[in-house]
């Protein structure tokens, strides 16, 4: 195919689009007063532009032109971004040079190069940022408060002031409040907590420093203990749990040094496009391929990364663990294994440059449970497979004088290593086929009184072993010759190898076990903390929220009569259910509960939230609060049930939603908030571990509300320590911060905003000298009646960190305008010189994980126990309750997804297709598919398959199928896509179009029709026809441990129907 | 006389589309028209398929097709200077014929205004001493816009061959 061809196909495809700016001018202007379009919000220049050829924006240089320097949030990368403002309209958006993300280190502004210099430097961005013009002048844009009319969903609103959207709501949960003062409990129990609980706050996604403040709102305001069900585990949450039991919860987050690495197996993400920072990943993965880094990508469908790959592995849905495993096995039976890492047991050990036999070894920041003891047998259920502990502390056999050691943890205690195999040659080893222990190695520790017990290397080498190669090559797809030679270039790469993974490793039923298969590979060469290696202690941030440094306000920590709610958070996480919790529900500890409880599930589970509501389990809901949250779209399997229960008043009584424009969730509210865009309002994103130095973006409104009350004029005047505003609630349109919103909320529930707990004139000490006379910077305020009081002293908790003297007002002043004129905080990365600095020290990271400092260890094994404080089964094994099943704490291969009682699901042979969804780099969330500019790089988006699958089903290019699975037979409508970058067998789905609201269906307000945009509606969304769980019937196949909600489990039927 | 014209890394195009999506912005054009583009290449069978990039626009030709197809006197110009090759929207009847005969595909027809228009090289913006839009936010840094080259050297796959006109571009591996 030519070049020109493809090209006039795309024009083609592009003038089928109806909707121009012009057009997006008169759509909106059918609403005016409710939508933002025909207003001030409207970008001019763009709109005129439609007549003509490109009329062009002001340039950066052009006089009357702002440059303003803040941070994207197309994605969660967080990359710094350049705008450009003239009359308060953002005209332009480009990368923030100051910002790693954006410039690679050692052609980054230096943080004290005077602002001017920002003005011409590059700093890049990826397309979806570049769009974010598009995100302000959305012409679907929500202007004002709407009051549903009629039945919830049915799609006719009244638009209201926001005087009396916030007098109506704050009056519906005020009786919540009192009850909290009152100490009224849910059904009386106090296991529960009060009924203040019964109100839920859910922000899909909501950045630092307003997830804090929302806390305090909903927590010490208000009292619930529902404060904040974020999106993680639709998005990796299995990811972060599966870090936190790797590293006793140091650190939970590792990203490959990709600049400095020699080979990266990528499982399950999509490095070049999806992973984060986006940008960033994808300009090092390519320049790095360039300098002869290999990358390995292992995913079923051919991502682009796969163009800079040295090997793509199709691997089989499902296969990940499997070959990890395979590649642990032939590591270890090569002997390829780092002996003298993983036998150092404490920090000094693995600090140290001899081993225990006097051999040279390398310095390691690290060390790991390789030689810690695990009871294998006993003879209770409850006390096998947890770490053998003697005097509360951890065992290792001495590889010197095969002695059962207690391990001192402490960072200065003397080396101590462990023995990671046992040979039966130590004091007190026996044959496990003698102690009847099969499966865990040739030897084992007897303890006495029936208990047996190995170290965790031992039993991870067991569990691979216990295949041959030619078994992981079956379940993994990927074949024996392959994996042999992969396991052999990553062992030969050593710490300048690593293996990481994202979505496609962890969300689904076995994510826990296929994360733990692979990350434990990093453990095996000992990666962490080297130059080249995997890295978790990277992109330190300064502490917004205080704590850290001298002259710091804990914003977290202070208040004035905050509330401290206690009881049970509806979705039940982080909790272990107990006889008391038991007795409250009317349950029986040791039955089946009536859904199941996520004691690991550190990050929320998303999914659970509309179901608890359906099944009032624990509790029933009052009020729920939904904000920059799309259940019903992106969560697998929700649709249906986001429909049935949101729309009924007796199981969510009230429903407020905050978003920008009438969204899948929206739609189903009672009241829609208008909410602010990300270029409107303030927040401290914190970036990912890929970035080696310390930084702190800083999002401020570079237009609107705020921009317009003279935020800018107070940055430039250096003034922004007097700066504020009053917000007339009769009168003042906005977009308003939701902290403002939230703030008018609780004041207008609690008769005033000195009567809200935690907030007024006196938030956080009794009086402003009693704050001083704390040590606190005297600029930090000690009222809160603001957003911008809030981050005022969010900037001052970062000015202090970063220098400045908290007692001389004048250094800190001069620091958070440095800071505010920047977009952030950034730790030099080159001597401006061209060297760089800060990143590396000698072999090492310069910010490292250093477990072994925090008396921690990366683990082999990951120990599911009840905490000590349990009233049933203090240290015991942990028991799903709701499945009645332990989890395994070793990888292990899972053939079949299974149901949340732990059985195998199996669709049958009419379900013949795996799914897989994905993101490409021109969208991410949903709200992508707002964006012309995106939408029309691909129109549409399409079912993928592999062009054999396609010659046998006879479907081609553009016909229409319909996808069912046995959970949906109704199904969905997409377009097919014949491609050879993709496994036989397997169906590729992106996500962020297929919507079925958010300007694609046409709504009413005030009975004055808001048209639909057709293009809205294109494509598909997989996520309806994701698997339910046939146990539970409400929500999506999950993760039991990490919370995470199942993507990757689903089989469907593919069946070709006319359009 | 110089020639400005592009510079493309083929093995730093991460086909991320910021290039088509910045100079939208930058030149504010109809969300159907889109000044440059990215085309990605499929070649191969499973297992072993691959896919390939290669960001476009206007070559600003030595010997521009579109301009001796040009009907009308002065509606194409090429800037003696720069060597910028423009369409004059004042002049331009929208008849389409540089669209019919630029081997690159760069004229694009604009449905609202009825007339042909294609990228600028952002001259607003580089005869002010700044780059261009899609330079700027290049995320593989694959792409350079520069003054004066020699404009030769190999041409992927599937592109015209440069001796028709003559494209102001060259291409790195």
């Amino acid at each position: 195919m030519s070049l020109k061809k493809k090209n006039n196909d795309l024009v083609k495809q592009a003038l089928r689009h109806p909707l121009s700016r012009r057009t997006f001018m008169k759509a909106g202007a059918a609403t005016a007063g409710v939508l933002a379009a025909g207003t001030t919000l409207l970008k001019p220049g763009k709109a005129m532009a439609a007549n003509d050829a490109g009329t062009p924006d002001n340039l950066e240089i052009d006089s009357g032109v702002d440059v303003r320097y803040s941070v994207c949030l197309q994605c969660h990368s967080g990359c710094g971004i350049k705008v450009r403002v003239k009359d308060n309209t953002i005209l332009k958006i480009d990368g923030n040079p100051w910002h790693p993300n954006c410039v690679e280190s050692n052609n980054r502004l230096l943080f004290n190069a005077p602002v001017e210099t920002g003005l011409i430097a590059k700093g890049t961005v990826c397309s979806k940022s570049q769009a974010g013009v598009e995100v302000m002048y959305n012409p679907f844009r929500l202007k004002q408060p709407l009051k549903r009319k009629g039945a919830r969903g049915s799609g006719q609103w009244e638009a209201i002031s926001w005087d009396q959207a916030l007098t109506e709501i704050a009056d519906r949960i005020r009786p919540y409040w009192k009850a909290y003062e009152d100490g009224t409990n849910i059904n009386g129990q106090a296991a529960l907590g009060t009924l203040a609980n019964q109100v839920v706050f859910s922000p899909g996604r909501i950045e630092h420093g307003q997830k804090e403040f929302t806390d305090r709102v909903w927590k010490k305001a208000f009292g619930t203990v529902n404060a904040r069900h974020d999106h993680t585990s639709i998005c990796e949450t299995t990811h972060h749990v599966a870090g936190d039991f790797l590293t006793e919860k140091r650190k939970h987050h590792f990203k490959p040094d990709t600049a400095n690495a020699e080979y990266i197996l990528w499982f399950g993400t999509n490095p070049l496009e999806a992973n984060f920072p986006g940008q960033t990943l994808a300009r090092r993965i390519a320049s790095s391929t360039k300098a002869g880094v290999k990358h390995v990508i292992i995913d079923p469908r051919q991502s682009r990364a796969a163009a800079f790959a040295h090997r793509w592995l199709p691997v089989r849905m499902g296969g990940d663990a499997a070959l990890a495993m395979g590649i642990g096995r032939r590591i270890i039976d090569q002997n390829k294994h780092d002996t003298a890492f993983l036998e150092a047991a404490n920090n000094q050990a693995g600090l140290a440059t001899a081993n225990w036999d006097g051999s040279a070894k390398d310095k390691q920041y690290n060390n790991t449970d390789a030689g810690f003891l695990v009871v294998v047998k006993a003879p209770s259920k409850g006390q096998e497979w947890v770490f053998h502990k003697s005097n509360g502390k951890y065992v290792v056999v001495n590889p010197d004088t095969g002695a059962q050691d207690e391990l001192d943890r402490d960072k200065n205690a003397a080396a101590q290593w462990g023995k990671i195999e046992l040979d039966g040659t130590e004091p007190g080893t026996i044959a496990a086929s003698t102690a009847g222990v099969p499966g865990v190695g040739d030897f084992v520790v007897d303890l006495g009184s029936g208990k047996y017990a190995a170290p965790a290397f031992q039993l991870y080498k067991a569990r691979v072993f216990a295949k041959p190669l030619s078994w992981y090559a079956t379940k993994s797809g990927i074949d024996e010759a392959t994996i042999t030679a992969v396991a052999d270039e990553f062992a030969a790469a050593g710490r300048k190898a690593s293996a990481d993974a994202y979505r496609g490793g962890c969300q689904k039923t076995h994510g826990m076990a296929t994360m733990q298969a692979i990350l434990v590979l990093n453990n095996l060469v000992g990666n962490y903390d080297w130059k080249g290696g995997y890295e978790g202690g990277t992109a330190g941030h300064l502490h917004e929220m205080g704590g850290h440094a001298a002259g710091q306000l804990s914003l977290t920590g202070q208040s004035v009569n905050g509330r401290s709610p206690a009881g049970t958070v509806i979705t039940r996480i982080k909790t272990f259910f107990d006889s008391d919790l038991a007795a409250a529900l009317g349950e029986d500890f040791d039955k089946p509960t009536r859904r199941p409880w996520f004691p690991f599930a550190y990050n929320g589970v998303y999914q659970e939230l509309i179901p608890s509501f359906e099944d009032a389990y624990p509790y029933s809901v009052g009020a729920f609060f939904s904000y920059w949250n799309n259940i019903p779209y992106s969560t697998p399997a929700a649709k249906e049930a986001a429909f049935r229960v949101l729309s009924d008043e007796s199981l969510v009584p009230l429903h407020v939603n905050f978003d920008v424009e009438m969204s899948e969730m929206a739609s189903l509210a009672d009241y829609v908030l208008p909410d602010s865009t990300y270029l409107e309002r303030w927040s401290m994103p914190h970036d990912s571990p890929a970035i080696l130095s310390k930084l702190s973006g800083y999002r401020s409104p570079t237009a609107g509300y705020y921009a317009q009350k003279g935020y800018w004029d107070a940055v430039k005047n250096g003034t922004l320590d007097q700066w504020n505003y009053t917000i007339d609630w009769a009168k003042d349109k906005g977009p308003f911060a939701i902290e403002d919103i939230l703030i008018e909320l609780m004041s207008r529930v609690a008769g005033g905003v000195n009567a809200v707990p935690g907030f007024g004139d006196n938030a956080y000490y009794a009086s402003h000298a009693d704050l001083v006379n704390a040590g606190v910077s005297p600029l930090a305020r000690n009222q809160l009646k603001t957003a911008w009081d809030w981050f005022w002293n969010a900037l001052v908790n970062w000015a202090v960190e970063a220098g400045a003297d908290p007692n001389d007002d004048a250094a800190v002043k001069a620091m958070v305008h440095q800071i505010a004129e920047r977009g952030g905080w950034f730790q030099d990365t080159s001597d401006g010189q061209g060297n760089i600095i800060n990143e590396y020290d000698g072999n090492y990271v310069k910010n490292r994980t250093k477990v072994g400092n925090y008396g921690k260890a990366f683990h082999f094994f990951f120990e599911y126990t009840y905490p000590s404080s349990h009233p049933d089964k203090a240290g015991e094994r942990y028991m799903d309750p709701f499945a009645r099943r332990y989890y395994d704490p070793l990888p292990a291969v899972v053939d079949h997804p299974y149901d949340s009682k732990g059985n195998p699901i199996d669709d049958g042979p009419d379900f013949a297709f795996d799914v897989v969804t994905y993101k490409p780099m021109y969208h991410a969330q949903g709200r992508t598919n707002s964006l012309p500019a995106l939408t029309v790089i691909e129109p549409e988006n399409f079912i993928e398959m592999n062009k054999a699958d396609a010659r046998r089903l006879d479907l081609w290019d553009g016909d229409f199928v319909k996808l069912t699975s046995a959970s949906n037979m109704q199904g969905v409508k997409g377009r097919i896509k014949v491609t050879e970058r993709i496994r036989p067998g397997v169906l590729a789905v992106s996500h962020s179009r297929g919507r079925w609201e958010a300007g694609s269906r046409a709504y009413r307000v005030d009975g004055t029709q808001v048209k639909a945009d057709a293009r809205r509606a294109k494509g598909l969304s997989i996520n309806p026809v994701l698997r339910t769980d046939p146990v539970l019937g409400n929500v999506t196949l999950q993760d039991p441990i990490g919370g995470s909600a199942s993507y990757y489990d689903t089989k469907v039927r593919v069946e070709k129907v006319v359009a | 006389m110089s020639q400005k014209g592009w510079i493309f890394d083929k093995s730093k195009c991460v086909s991320c589309k910021a290039c088509t999506v910045a100079c939208k912005m930058e030149n504010n054009t109809l969300t159907e028209v889109n000044y440059r583009w990215v085309i990605e290449k499929e070649s191969g069978y499973y297992p072993s398929a691959e896919i390939r990039f290669t960001s476009m626009a206007c070559f600003h030709c030595a010997n521009p097709a579109c301009m001796a197809a040009c009907p009308i006197d002065g509606a194409i110009t090429k800037d003696a200077d720069t060597g910028i090759v423009l369409i004059h929207q004042e002049l331009c009847v929208g008849c389409k014929y540089c669209m019919a005969v630029c081997p690159y595909g760069a004229p694009q027809f604009n449905e609202a205004s009825q007339k042909v228009e294609k990228c600028t090289f952002c001259n607003q913006r580089t005869e002010q001493g700044l780059l261009p839009a899609c330079v700027i936010t290049c995320v593989g840094r694959a792409l350079e816009a520069v003054d004066d080259e020699t404009w030769d050297g190999e041409v992927p796959d599937g592109f015209a061959s440069r001796n028709m006109t003559h494209p102001a571009v060259k291409f790195k591996d």
